[in-house]
């Protein structure tokens, strides 16, 4: 993944913000890297531009060899259909769906057909240790557990990128060290990057490169391991 | 994304708010409900004005008078040309014999002297065995009662009684082959000093008519003679067949005529001489009523219609249904808006949601999909509760309006399961809801996929 | 196919059984009041009552058409007219069976007659009495197999008319006449 000078300005009433100023980060295929920093930087912003979520304004963003520039409308959502994954704070499931059924709702978008749909499905949420509660609905499920569904239903077309925005932002420290665990071990079960935004520490020591963005511009962060 | 997993996915959507859902439901339903009972009542106006009327009933009826001037032919719009002409038996095959004629159905009418059942004030003084033999006397009414009179009876082949203009307002008619019954006319109960609401008591009592012969026989100059026939009043009617107070069976009319033509010496004194006064010609549907004319005219006679009468109904009764249609519409449409109302409250509440549908790969017709099958889901589902309601709301009128029919006598409606309004109603109810549906499914779909991250 | 019970009746009678004038209704006449009391609803009826004429000229008129008719019954009040004519009672006698001889030829098979009401007697010069006439009637019915109806010994009210020297029952001699009548007509037929 390569960001190349990336610039991004919201308009609010008290004129235009610029969270995201002048921005390049380059990611090596299955690297872990976690971005911190102030509420407000743009950490969000960035993550949304990587995801194809946020249209970019200046600047570029490459990954697996698609400029994000370039894309649009359905191209775009084909890009964030089968080449990222995103992990929210709040986990993003459907209420009205399980965990199971969330997991399909990626693949259903891909086209693929029900029961191809439900094997990989289930596949999936052994992967994260799910099995047992893939009939559940979120609101039966524990905060780690939904983030789990959530890793699950990432991973489901096989994303190359997945993008975690404060992945254990909701958690408590034992949900939070198997939503590590899982995140570390994408890279070499799923061959995908990992890109996370984190205020925690401990999230950030657990990846290979923690970078820092402040002040609308990214630099280099310490090793905090 | 395809179209069933986008079903099954709205059809969820639906299911979990199902209070809202409902309340939309019960809105597109009642809206539907309100639209098809007014169509159905509109429907079954048409039927019974235009179908049962009109397509073979009364108002389809050509009267076919005698081709010489006589008082039946005074309203004749074809008067005849040429030789007098009576209707006779032969006239009768003939027109029967006619391409789109449905039925042909004698009329005669002969004059008579009529003595209707005594009133109870003057049975008292003359004939009170009239009582003692089971014959009911009339109760007295205010102002002066006849004691007889001079009108006419009006025989008629009441095998058929459907395709003449007779409406039984109380009562029933006389069975077609009876020689004791009849049925009396407004006429008659105003000649007792009786209104149109008193019409139940006359009914049950006994009116005696006599119909006059010249009997050379019995002196100069000829005395007449009365044949006397008697017939219990069964009902009372509003007839047009032909003028006079009594409708009777057309073997009673052809008696007093073969009594009275018995008598002639001459060519006259404007007793009937012909077989009948007048046929009632029904085409077998409104579009040959004027071919049909046109071919008994050539037969040789006069002929009128109510064709003009029809038309009128036929627009009036199409302006109702354009009106009672219209404010079903309007009703639908108000529920169409709060289709609307309510997925755009659906909207906004999911825009995170739909976000993170975006997100994960959905593409913006894959959302508008959505949103729209759940549109037409919700008022597919109003408009089969709303067509189903709508039909028992027309039952129950009807059942209202059967049972005021029956205290009037009159033959009742019959609502039958209108497939057309039923189809049309539900699908009607699913298009527009589609239609109401597409602002709210636009803006979700265009709703961007940063809001998969939140409002910020 | 008509009913047994549409059949045709006749009364042959004089005046006296006709309406007065234009402002009495035939309803007010003892045949019309025989028609509907004792008669079926279905049937049909004729009064063929005519005159002033003595019983030998009913033979000559209304006997006459009794053939065209095709009655089944018939009700006979003939004589006033004879007593107001002076006609001696047996010649009164014989045109009455000859009337009734006409009546059985035209295929009547109910045949009821009536004697002459009492009052009827007073216009008669004394040492003829009506009876002599009622006798008359008695023997001609009994020899024509007919029905006979005691008007003699009931209550015919009504009155000569000075003019006429004719007897009129009045409406409720009518009435009287008509159960007479009526009474016999059910006593003989109880079938209807």
């Amino acid at each position: 993944m390569r960001v190349r000078d990336v610039c991004h300005t919201y308009a609010t009433d008290d004129g235009p913000l610029t969270v995201l100023d002048s921005v390049s980060l380059d990611v090596a295929p299955r690297e872990i890297v976690a971005i911190t920093g102030p509420s407000g930087a743009g950490k969000t912003t960035l993550l949304s531009l990587i995801g194809g979520l946020e249209s970019l304004q200046a600047g570029s963003i490459e990954v697996a060899d698609l400029s994000l520039g370039s894309l649009s409308g359905d191209a775009l959502a084909a890009y964030r259909r089968t080449t990222v994954g995103f992990v929210f704070q709040d986990y993003g499931l459907l209420g009205t769906l399980t965990a199971l059924e969330n997991v399909e709702l990626a693949l259903t978008f891909a086209g693929l057909r029900a029961a191809a749909r439900r094997t990989r499905a289930r596949d999936l949420l052994d992967a994260v240790g799910l099995a047992a509660r893939a009939a559940h609905r979120p609101a039966a499920l524990s905060g780690g557990e939904c983030q789990r569904v959530a890793i699950a239903r990432a991973l489901a077309n096989g994303p190359r990128l997945v993008l975690a925005d404060e992945p254990t932002g909701n958690l408590d420290e034992h949900a939070t060290d198997r939503v590590l665990d899982l995140l570390r071990s994408l890279p070499g079960e799923h061959d995908c990057t990992v890109v996370v935004v984190t205020h925690n520490a401990n999230v950030a020591a657990s990846a290979d490169r923690v970078v820092l963005l402040a002040a609308s511009h990214l630099a280099p962060a310490e090793r905090l391991s | 994304m395809r179209w069933r997993d986008a079903f099954v996915f709205a059809a969820r959507s639906v299911r979990r708010r199902i209070g809202r859902a409902a309340l939309t439901v019960l809105a597109v339903a009642l809206a539907a409900a309100l639209l098809s009972s007014l169509l159905i009542a509109a429907g079954v106006a048409r039927e019974r004005v235009l179908n049962d009327v009109a397509r073979g009933g009364p108002l389809t009826g050509i009267r076919v008078d005698a081709a010489a001037p006589t008082v039946g032919a005074l309203d004749s719009d074809t008067p005849p040309v040429g030789a007098p002409k009576t209707i006779d038996s032969r006239a009768l095959r003939q027109i029967t014999a006619l391409a789109g004629v449905r039925s042909v159905t004698p009329v005669l009418v002969m004059p008579v002297l009529v003595l209707p059942a005594p009133t109870a004030a003057t049975s008292a003084t003359t004939t009170t065995t009239t009582t003692a033999t089971g014959l009911v006397p009339i109760p007295p009414a205010p102002g002066t009662a006849a004691t007889s009179f001079q009108d006419s009876i009006v025989g008629a082949d009441l095998h058929h009684s459907g395709d003449l203009p007779v409406s039984l307002l109380s009562g029933r008619l006389p069975s077609p082959d009876a020689r004791d019954e009849v049925a009396v006319t407004v006429g008659y109960l105003r000649r007792l000093g009786l209104n149109d609401k008193q019409a139940a008591r006359v009914i049950g009592t006994e009116v005696e008519y006599g119909s006059a012969r010249l009997f050379p026989q019995l002196g100069r100059p000829a005395p007449q003679r009365g044949l006397w026939m008697r017939g219990l009043v069964v009902g009372v009617v509003a007839q047009e067949a032909g003028s006079g107070d009594l409708l009777v069976p057309l073997p009673q009319a052809q008696a007093a005529r073969s009594w009275s033509l018995a008598g002639l010496t001459a060519t006259g004194f404007g007793t009937q001489v012909g077989e009948y006064s007048a046929l009632f010609v029904v085409a077998d549907s409104l579009d040959h009523v004027a071919t049909v004319r046109q071919l008994i005219n050539r037969v040789g006679f006069s002929t009128s219609a109510p064709e003009t009468l029809i038309a009128q109904v036929q627009r009036y009764v199409h302006v109702v249904e354009i009106v009672l249609g219209g404010i079903g519409f309007i009703a639908l449409l108000i529920a169409a808006l709060g289709i609307t109302n309510a997925l755009l409250a659906a909207v906004r509440e999911r825009r995170r949601e739909i976000g993170v549908l975006k997100a994960i790969g959905g593409r913006d017709r894959d959302v508008r999909r959505m949103f729209l099958l759940e549109a037409g889901m919700l008022g597919l589902l109003g408009g089969v509760l709303g067509a189903f309601g709508g039909f028992l709301i027309a039952r129950s009128l009807a059942a209202v309006v059967n049972r005021y029919l029956r205290e009037q006598n009159l033959a009742g409606v019959h609502i039958g399961l209108p497939t057309m309004i039923v189809f049309g109603t539900i699908g009607g109810a699913a298009v527009l809801a589609l239609i109401a549906g597409t602002i709210p499914a636009q803006r979700a779909a265009r709703l961007p996929a940063r809001r998969a991250m939140g409002d910020q | 196919m008509a009913s047994p019970s549409a059949f045709t009746a006749v009364a042959i009678a004089d005046d006296a059984t006709l309406p007065r004038d234009v402002n009495t209704s035939p309803r007010d006449t003892w045949p019309q009041q025989f028609f509907v009391n004792a008669l079926p609803r279905a049937s049909r009826f004729v009064n063929l009552a005519t005159g002033p004429l003595s019983t030998s000229d009913v033979l000559g008129r209304e006997a006459s058409v009794l053939p065209v008719l095709h009655a089944r019954v018939a009700v006979v009040l003939v004589g006033l007219d004879d007593v107001a004519f002076r006609v001696p009672p047996a010649q009164f006698g014989q045109a009455l069976t000859d009337v009734l001889a006409a009546v059985h030829k035209a295929g009547v098979a109910r045949v009821l007659v009536g004697t002459l009401p009492a009052k009827a007697g007073s216009v008669l010069a004394a040492g003829t009495p009506i009876a002599l006439y009622d006798d008359e009637i008695r023997t001609a019915v009994r020899a024509a197999g007919a029905v006979l109806v005691d008007v003699a010994a009931i209550d015919v009210s009504g009155a000569i008319d000075a003019s006429e020297h004719v007897f009129y029952p009045d409406s409720a001699g009518h009435k009287a006449i008509a159960d007479a009548f009526t009474r016999a007509y059910q006593a003989a037929y109880p079938q209807g």
